[in-house]
């Protein structure tokens, strides 16, 4: 009865046992533990911050993480996230990198500046727009007007040819009428000696 | 006489070559000094010189001889040219100080003046060439007026400055009118129509007044110094229309008409006064013209009293472009009235380019010296003399080759032809110094007006017993 109360008690402890390995195993698995090669956590924004002080952007949220490139002070930077432990994450052309907080700040937008600055661009577009169709037109109207004047040049180089023949076997064929006429009358003169 | 017949087609076949490459040369280019036309007239020239001197030996005729004093001055020419061109040749060659053009060219016009004044018969083909060859060059300078200044650099390359375009046009002009008022054929009257419409176009486009003013005065001077025939002077009244009406309506298509791409000093207001002008002169001729009754052989019927009134005019004209161009800038003190103000833009506006062009012997002068420029005003004084000498009536040709070559002296006051229009004028002067053309007889007999009437019935009607 004793051995068969500790086989027992052995029993259930190796299952206890057991089974907290497999849910240790199992919350492992499924712990939000932070792997390399992992994304971070990062909640979205999407804003453009300025920097207070040159510094790195690095590959991950991380300052052992490689470095991707260098600011400079004053430079603009577009934040489209931000992480829970300090980081901005920032972009540029296809680079996505992170940053930490305190070398940003908010940056002034002067906006009047940015709608003027619009409004200009798009009167320049306008006029761009515009010399490029008065352009086309003044192009289109020189091959025009340029095919009118060979036309009218060869058509009247061609009539100009034309008539000069004409003349020619018209005086041809007034000749050859005249030549016969005086033979004829040669022969007249002849029959009639 | 085979040989001298051999000689006569192959002086016609030069004669041909020299006018294609002096009507298409247009332009004065030279490759560093080298002057491209120049080469090629001193070429054709040589050449044609050393058949004729060959020539000359084998008929055993002198083909060089001194016959008269412009001989004397044609030697003394080539002899000048030759040492000048040997001495720039030899000169220590630094950049650009080689210009031998104005000698290459001299010894041309030496060489030629002896080719034409052997005696070569002057052929209307001379005259169609020379407008085939100018319709392409007048093609050329209308295209950047019509179809926009990308092609500027091609007609700007044709001639040096508006007078040498003004001098090869005027040229243009007046010998497609002497063939349009002599054709007979109808299609070919078609043809020099056209022409002369291109040719008073490019004229009007290059803007030069003193050659629109010369040009009105051609039209004065045809019936002039040519047999009045009621042909003739229809035909050149047609032309004057023509050019008039381009003349005037040039203001409503520069300011108007969104079609000549480039800006001429043409005003609406000038162009409404100027159609004036052939109101009055259709006034004056038709009253003349109404008086021919019909059935009359308008070949045949000669009219003095309309010479007349054209010699009038022809001189009005002259003496009034003498006074505007001598008066210069004080004509701006006129008032500021209506046809005042008109003729005070005329007359400043001719002054002032009378004054800013430099003329043919102004180019002359400054180019060649003052021995040169001297030497060649007495050269073209001594052809003028034998021109006149020359002139007559029953000659049309030579009275044309006259008329022009007047005009082109005229015009050596004004601005400078560029080489091949200088080289085209220069030939026409000595064909017509030197023609040999035999005189057409022509019995003309005075008729009344009253007899003309007897004879064809009044105006208007068909047939009188």
């Amino acid at each position: 009865m004793k051995k068969g109360k500790w086989i027992g008690r052995i029993k259930k402890t190796a299952a206890l046992v057991l089974a907290v390995t497999v849910l240790c195993a199992a919350g492992v698995l499924t712990l939000p533990v932070r792997a390399a090669g992992n994304e971070p956590e990062v909640t979205a924004l999407s804003q453009i911050m300025s920097a207070k002080e040159s510094f790195d952007m690095k590959e991950m949220p991380e300052e052992s993480a490689p470095t991707l490139m260098t600011y400079e002070k004053g430079d603009s930077v577009f934040v489209t996230g931000e992480t829970s432990d300090g980081w901005y994450r920032i972009i540029y052309q296809d680079k996505t990198g992170y940053v930490k907080k305190e070398v940003l700040g908010e940056e002034e937008i002067d906006i009047e500046g940015i709608d003027s600055e619009l409004a200009a661009n798009a009167e320049e577009t306008k006029f761009v727009v515009e010399a490029v169709e008065r352009y086309r037109v003044d192009a289109r109207r020189s091959k025009i007007w340029g095919s009118v004047i060979i036309l009218l040049v060869a058509g009247i180089f061609a009539v100009g040819i034309i008539s000069a023949l004409k003349t020619q076997k018209d005086e041809k064929e007034k000749n050859n009428k005249k030549k016969k006429i005086q033979l004829e009358i040669e022969d007249l003169d002849l029959e009639t000696k | 006489m085979q040989r001298r017949k051999s000689f006569a087609e192959l002086s016609n076949k030069y004669f041909v070559l020299l006018i294609i490459t002096s009507s298409l040369g247009v332009w004065d280019r030279k490759i560093t000094w080298f002057p491209i036309f120049g080469f090629v007239l001193l070429l054709i020239a040589s050449v044609w010189m050393s058949a004729g001197i060959i020539h000359g030996h084998k008929t055993r005729r002198a083909f060089l001889q001194v016959r008269n004093l412009t001989d004397i001055l044609a030697f003394a020419a080539v002899l000048y040219a030759l040492l000048s061109v040997i001495g720039s040749l030899f000169r220590n060659p630094q950049e650009g100080a080689i210009d031998i053009a104005a000698d290459t060219q001299t010894l041309a016009f030496a060489f030629l003046y002896f080719l034409l004044s052997s005696g070569i018969r002057f052929q209307p083909l001379y005259f169609d060439l020379l407008l085939y060859c100018g319709l392409l060059s007048a093609g050329i300078f209308l295209f950047p007026y019509f179809a926009g200044v990308e092609t500027a650099g091609m007609a700007g390359s044709l001639f040096a400055d508006s007078g040498a375009a003004a001098s090869f046009f005027l040229l243009f002009c007046m010998v497609s009118a002497y063939q349009y008022c002599f054709c007979k054929d109808k299609m070919r009257s078609c043809f020099y129509l056209m022409v002369s419409a291109v040719g008073f176009l490019a004229l009007l486009l290059n803007c030069n007044r003193i050659s629109l003013w010369l040009m009105a005065a051609f039209f004065a001077a045809v019936p002039v110094f040519l047999r009045p025939t009621a042909s003739l002077v229809k035909r050149d009244m047609q032309l004057f229309f023509l050019y008039a009406f381009l003349l005037c309506n040039m203001g409503l298509v520069t300011e108007y008409a969104d079609v000549i791409q480039k800006q001429l000093p043409y005003s609406l207001e000038n162009g409404v006064y100027l159609e004036l002008l052939p109101v009055l002169a259709g006034l004056f001729f038709f009253h003349y013209w109404e008086k021919i009754p019909q059935g009359v052989d308008s070949d045949r019927l000669v009219m003095r009293r309309m010479r007349r009134g054209y010699r009038l005019i022809a001189i009005a004209a002259v003496v009034l472009f003498a006074g505007m161009i001598l008066s210069g800038e004080k004509w701006g003190l006129m008032a500021d009235t209506m046809p005042d103000r008109m003729w005070k833009r005329l007359a400043c506006a001719l002054a002032a380019e009378a004054r800013d062009g430099t003329g043919g012997f102004f180019t002359c002068f400054v180019n060649l010296g003052a021995a040169s420029g001297v030497f060649a005003v007495i050269f073209c004084l001594f052809l003028f003399e034998r021109m006149r000498r020359q002139f007559c009536f029953d000659r049309p040709v030579t009275a044309i080759l006259s008329l022009i070559s007047g005009f082109f002296l005229v015009q050596l006051f004004f601005f400078a032809p560029s080489s091949g229009t200088l080289t085209l004028y220069f030939v026409l002067l000595v064909l017509a110094a030197f023609s040999k053309e035999e005189r057409i007889r022509v019995t003309s007999i005075k008729l009344k007006q009253e007899t003309l009437l007897a004879r064809y019935g009044v105006p208007g009607t068909t047939e009188t017993e």
